[in-house]
């Protein structure tokens, strides 16, 4: 039963990204707009610089929510004040879209030049609660004889954390990451299309990355483009879930507890 | 000579505002052998929890050793470590260096029989197993005192009776000071020399058990005693 949803699982992984990349096929030549396939160098250079701008925005953005995430959760996991503080946070934070931020941040951002910031800022928002909530119901998961055996044995502090309590929350961790990439891929298309947030912002403030290729070259018709920006996205999607993801899913299942 | 006292000590829990322990006072003497039995919420937990250093107490005196074994319900292992890793954690907790942590750790495997099954990570161990690597871990820092919290609750009967006479075998070859808590009147009276009976946070009573070990649980003197130690139980019974 297992092997057969895991089998079910892999297939999935395969099949869905090529399922979608024909189905944006289908769609393009159902509107006439089917892309002329030719080896174009400029094109993938294009989209190779846009794929690396990205990820490296993705990846930024998501250490800085891990490195903000763990310690709160840390805390806001064992302090009843915080936890107070924090699940009311927790609720208003997750009916109001981060988005809805975006042009104050953009704002705020364009009166140091750094626009490259703005979307950052705006990543790092849509990734970290993810992060924090999973890993503060991990952290309050962990059986109490497991934090007691870190106490009985008089581990320091840090080592405390590091050997009992991120190991023991490491699934958590995981799924909370998993949520926060998700997150972080939808917002990555309307955050590098800075200038519709500037007032008379142009294409030029925009920052380079799949995101603002998308956008950009559905609204300039050149669906040639288009196709490779969204197939870049699929392909880096899958890659990443092929590459990261799946296995270290299936490395925290070690460090889960017998139910 | 005495080991762990308790004099007049009180637990009152912050958070619910609920007594823990009220005017708890004992001695237990080195390198002996007692028991702490008592019905649920009968403050037995408490009791091991403050001497375990995880549990602070709110009034009276207590005198413990500063550094303790324990052994918990469910082993309480990593899941993430095998079980040599598990049974190392607490030598690497006190800075031990990796060539005797792992000396020690490989000792007190080979003395609970685990040897075999030093690489092997929990989930691919029997609850009679785990238990054990539970107790190597407790013992490997080599600590003056042993604590057991129900250590064979979660266990079958068979693999029970053996992991007694293990704890057995080991008080009497190392002769650390050993204190269980037990649900099990007849086991804690197999196995102590002392029992103390736990009544609404208080000790009831104290049971002192002079036979000599083995002692087989059916013996007429055996039975004697943990009808005496049940009738203490009720409140029917008074030290002995």
């Amino acid at each position: 039963m297992l092997r057969r949803a895991s089998r079910f699982h892999i297939y999935g992984n395969i099949f869905i990204p090529i399922g979608l990349v024909l189905l944006t096929l289908a769609v393009l030549w159902l509107l006439g707009e089917l892309p002329q396939f030719e080896w174009d160098e400029k094109t993938l250079h294009t989209v190779t610089i846009a794929v690396f701008f990205t990820l490296m925005r993705l990846s930024v953005a998501y250490l800085c929510a891990l490195a903000v995430s763990i310690p709160l959760a840390l805390v806001a996991s064992r302090d009843a004040l915080a936890e107070r503080i924090f699940i009311p946070l927790y609720d208003v934070m997750q009916s109001i879209p981060v988005l809805a931020f975006f042009p104050l941040i953009v704002l705020l951002f364009i009166k140091t030049g750094q626009l490259e910031g703005a979307v950052l800022t705006i990543l790092f928002l849509s990734m970290v609660w993810n992060i924090v909530f999973t890993l503060i119901s991990g952290l309050r998961a962990i059986p109490r004889d497991i934090r007691d055996v870190g106490r009985v044995f008089k581990a320091p502090p840090v080592t405390y954390v590091c050997t009992v309590l991120l190991p023991a929350a490491l699934p958590s961790l995981v799924v909370g990451s998993l949520l926060a990439w998700a997150e972080g891929w939808n917002t990555i298309v309307v955050a590098e299309v800075l200038h519709t947030y500037i007032p008379n912002g142009s294409a030029a403030q925009d920052v380079l990355g799949v995101g603002d290729l998308l956008v950009h070259s559905s609204a300039a018709g050149d669906t040639g483009l288009f196709f490779y920006a969204l197939a870049a996205i699929i392909i880096m999607v899958t890659v990443i879930n092929f590459v990261v993801w799946q296995p270290l899913l299936t490395y925290a299942e070690q460090f889960k507890f017998d139910a | 000579m005495p080991e762990i006292i308790f004099d007049r000590v009180g637990k009152l829990f912050p958070s619910t505002g609920k007594p823990g322990l009220v005017d708890v006072s004992f001695t237990i003497n080195k390198g002996s052998f007692s028991s702490i039995v008592g019905a649920s919420g009968s403050g037995k937990t408490t009791t091991l929890r403050i001497i375990a250093g995880l549990e602070q107490e709110t009034s009276g005196h207590v005198v413990v050793p500063g550094r303790v074994g324990m052994v918990f319900q469910n082993a309480a292992l990593f899941p993430w470590a095998t079980a040599l890793e598990n049974v190392s954690f607490g030598l690497q907790m006190q800075g031990e260096k990796p060539v005797h942590v792992r000396a020690t750790a490989e000792k007190y495997l080979a003395m609970l029989g685990l040897s075999a099954q030093a690489h092997l990570y929990p989930r691919m161990l029997s609850g009679g197993q785990r238990q054990r690597v539970g107790i190597a871990r407790a013992l490997a820092i080599e600590p003056p005192v042993l604590l057991l919290d129900e250590p064979f609750s979660a266990l079958d009967e068979e693999v029970r009776l053996e992991l007694c006479h293990d704890v057995l075998r080991i008080w009497q070859e190392t002769g650390i000071t050993v204190v269980m808590i037990s649900h099990q009147l007849d086991e804690a009276v197999a196995l102590s020399q002392k029992v103390f009976v736990m009544k609404q946070f208080s000790v009831a009573g104290t049971c002192d058990i002079n036979l000599p070990y083995p002692r087989h649980p059916h013996a007429p003197e055996v039975v004697a005693l943990v009808d005496h130690v049940r009738s203490i139980y009720r409140g029917e019974g008074n030290t002995v």
